[in-house]
């Protein structure tokens, strides 16, 4: 049996968390939320995730950082990340696709993006890996 | 996929954005002070007024508030501008700032629909702001940081830049601190970190780094400017995690030489801005508090010594004056002594707010899977427990609530036909009563169906034929309590995980909390959850059982009554009493702990004396010789010989240096149920 895929969403701000989790929980993904940087640091050492989805400004440790951390991992580094964030800084958009971020969503998102970009996400993952589960 | 799925409700949306307006209200007077005393205002309170108008900015295009989302995105623009350092913050930007504040909260209510939309004075604001953000060049970016590792500037967003610009730029020290922290704790171990380097400069980031010690850890790299040595950014890091390295940023091109009699100056300035920033709370271990409790208790003891030998008659040489003194020295010890407990007590506690919100997620998210629609109310969440009860309450409650949604609320179309709102509602209330906290769940669903506990009861094996029909509703609430009980015919997704109400209550217990029901069918049902404030010092009932003291400790004790020893009956071979038309199973410690008989004949052999004591839904009679006063005591563990005593939960020393066992009621009244469902 094919098991749930599973979206870490990295948001501070709880409305637009609980949006992006619903959504996701809707289309039948398993959906870990984190609240900050660090909360999603420790989620992905404690358990298997399939997509990360993060804001890029957060306090503390930020979405970018937060790529860092999973691409400079050995055991994460093939996680994709979904990057959701306003379209205010063009740099912070940049340093985030050449840190490794897989795809890039402006706020306000359409929620169908944000899953398409998931599965999309996903099914390459498997893919590459000759659909090993 | 139902309507209005990845949309924000308008509450939900007024809700937050009421919190992030009222946030940014408060960060924008205290940049307005910073500016009218003429200091430069401080980076992290630009850029969390910043941080709160982008967050706006994204809720309020989601959930389609138009004139909130242009308005901020403007505003965005104008912060991001001084937090940039491309926009100066001078008095008439902050009046703007203020202005829009305004503006926000007018949209907000005419969102609620409350006033007129206020498009005029929007157009003219937006217009004004607009003219604000446009003015000043952006700094030039490449030459100053053009002596550090690229790849540290890459993992960086375009502010954490700027602010390493700013720093390079008025000659601070760039320095790169390697720590390896626990996961559990990182986030406490690094704002420990922050606080510790606030006075001698800035972190601008934290990044991640490799090279982590263990599966355990996270390896981070703290990158922090300021004025000082290494050796000082180095040693304040190492009493957070004495495994730190350091390595210092080469900043060329070198800054121009400070003039010297400028530099003291900085300094200070510097200082006098982060003793402004220092915040109003200091994290402490629990641990720290309960030892400090402990030196309180001997403290507590001595005093009580000292009252005793002032009270003695052995003292009757001591002058008469002499003694007066010394009474009211030591009345006044006794109260300082109490304040100080007392004080202590209070940092341990904690609004149960927190727990509050995180159950209302929980109700969300199950009222989504069920299909059911659920308003959650919570009264009193300015309640406050200690920590640690409130972060072992977390699980039961989230079961009660689970409860409530899958057992508890009817769908929607059922409730219409039964003539009530389709919208049920569960309110979490909390409230304090003496030394004890109420916690009720309470939902306006189905009620408890006696009939249909009973016949799963049945089908457990939990209950005979026979005794069915006698139950009181109190017995046949506590049936939900056995372990095996399960009335889910279907197993749900929302409590069918395969653990019961037992697990509620056997978490309750071990915080010396009761758990009690109330149901009416058809109108709902409440959990009642009664706690201790606190577990660090417990107060104890003194009682004597042939020749020995025990302490019981009082958050159990429901009342203690005059009993004739003919009220005892024996039924099958235990002994129960009748107590107001309730059976309570009776239990003797002479037995139990194979006590001799006492010396002293029985002072009144016709009266002894029984103390209902309670355990989540659960009451035994105790019986006692004598009873005694009530008094505060710190547990003391017995050390590992004694430890696996069944009954006894520690020891406590009393003034008199005499030793006091304290009784682990929630071991004996498991044990005496047991025995009475063997005999049965």
């Amino acid at each position: 049996m094919e098991r749930a895929r599973r979206v870490l969403v990295v948001e501070d701000s709880d409305a637009m968390r609980h949006i992006a989790c619903d959504v996701l929980e809707m289309e039948g993904f398993e959906v870990l939320e984190a609240v900050s940087g660090f909360d999603a640091l420790k989620l992905l050492a404690a358990e298997q995730v399939d997509v990360v989805v993060t804001d890029i400004n957060m306090p503390d440790l930020t979405g970018l950082e937060l790529i860092k951390f999973c691409r400079s991992d050995p055991k994460r580094k093939d996680i994709p990340v979904i990057v959701i964030s306003t379209d205010s800084s063009a740099a912070d958009r940049e340093r985030a696709i050449k840190l490794g971020a897989n795809d890039y969503l402006v706020k306000p998102f359409e929620p169908d993006d944000l899953v398409a970009a998931c599965r999309r996400r996903i099914d390459a993952t498997t893919e590459t890996r000759g659909g090993d589960e | 996929m139902s309507e209005g799925t990845g949309k924000l409700s308008l509450s939900e949306f007024l809700v937050e954005a009421q919190e992030i307006v009222e946030e940014f209200g408060h960060s924008l007077m205290e940049l307005d002070r910073a500016v009218a005393a003429g200091t430069a205002p401080p980076p992290d309170l630009v850029n969390s007024c910043f941080r709160s108008i982008h967050t706006l900015k994204g809720l309020s295009g989601l959930s389609g508030v138009e004139s909130m989302a242009r308005l901020s995105h403007i505003m965005e623009d104008v912060l991001d501008g001084v937090r940039m350092g491309r926009v100066a913050p001078e008095r008439g930007m902050l009046d703007l700032l203020f202005e829009s504040s305004e503006l926000l909260q007018a949209m907000m209510a005419a969102a609620k629909g409350e006033v007129t939309e206020p498009v005029q004075q929007a157009e003219s604001l937006m217009a004004r702001l607009q003219a604000a953000a446009a003015q000043g060049p952006s700094s030039d970016r490449k030459a100053i940081l053009s002596g550090l590792d690229p790849t540290l500037l890459d993992v960086l967003t375009e502010y954490e830049e700027h602010r390493l610009r700013e720093n390079v730029s008025s000659g601070k020290h760039l320095y790169v601190v390697g720590v390896n922290l626990d996961i559990v704790s990182v986030d406490k171990d690094l704002d420990a970190v922050r606080e510790g380097l606030q006075g001698f400069g800035e972190v601008i980031t934290y990044l991640p780094a490799e090279g982590a010690l263990d599966d355990s850890k996270l390896a981070l790299e703290v990158l922090f400017a300021g004025d000082v040595e290494a050796q000082v950014v180095l040693e304040t890091v190492q009493a957070i995690d004495p495994t730190a390295q350091l390595r210092k940023l080469n900043t060329a091109p070198p800054r121009p030489a400070p003039l010297p009699p400028e530099a003291p100056e900085v300094e200070s300035a510097a200082l006098e801005m982060s003793l402004k920033s220092v915040s109003a709370t200091v994290r402490v271990d629990i641990g720290k508090l309960d030892s400090l409790m402990n030196v309180v208790g001997e403290l507590n003891m001595s005093v009580s010594a000292l009252t005793e030998l002032l009270t003695s008659d052995e003292d009757a040489h001591q002058s008469r004056s002499f003694r007066h003194q010394m009474s009211k020295t030591q009345r006044t010890l006794q109260r300082v002594v109490g304040h100080l407990q007392q004080r202590i007590l209070d940092i341990r506690m904690v609004p149960v707010e927190r727990l509050f919100q995180k159950l209302s997620r929980v109700v969300r998210k199950l009222s989504r899977s069920s299909g059911k629609l659920i308003e959650l109310k919570m009264i009193g969440g300015d309640t406050e427990l200690d920590k640690l009860i409130i972060e072992e309450l977390s699980d039961p409650l989230m079961h009660i609530i689970r409860n409530a949604v899958d057992h508890g609320i009817e769908k929607p179309d059922f409730r219409v036909r039964m003539g009530k709102n389709e919208q049920g509602t569960i309110t979490l209330r909390a409230r304090q009563q003496g030394s004890h906290v109420i916690v009720e769940v309470e939902d306006n669903g189905a009620g408890i169906d006696r009939a249909a506990v009973i016949r799963t009861a049945k089908a457990s094996n939990l209950i005979e034929e026979p005794d069915a029909r006698d139950l009181s509703d109190r017995e046949v609430y506590n049936l939900l309590f056995r372990p095996g009980f399960s009335t889910n015919t279907d197993v749900t997704e929302v409590s069918g995980r395969g653990v019961g109400l037992d697990v509620v209550k056997t978490n309750l217990a071990r915080l010396s909390g009761i758990i009690d029901i109330q149901s009416t069918p058809g109108a709902g049902t409440t959990f009642i959850l009664t706690l201790p404030v606190t577990l660090a010092i417990i107060r104890v009932l003194m009682v004597r059982v042939t020749d020995e003291l025990y302490a019981v400790p009082l958050n159990a004790v429901m009342e203690a009554v005059a009993i004739q020893p003919e009220k005892i009956r024996i039924v099958g071979r235990r002994e129960i009493v009748d107590l107001r038309g309730t059976t309570l199973p009776v239990l003797r410690l002479e037995e139990l702990f194979d006590l001799p008989r006492s010396a002293q004949p029985p002072r009144d052999a016709d009266r002894q004396f029984m103390i209902v004591v309670g355990l989540a839904q659960h009451r035994v009679g105790l019986i006692v010789d004598e009873l005694y006063h009530q008094q505060d005591i710190i547990i003391k563990p017995l050390g590992a010989t004694l430890e696996d005593v069944r009954g006894i939960a520690g020891a406590t020393i009393l003034g008199s240096q005499k030793v006091v066992l304290v009784l682990d009621l929630a071991a004996l009244i498991e044990d005496i149920l047991d025995q009475a469902r063997n005999a049965a």
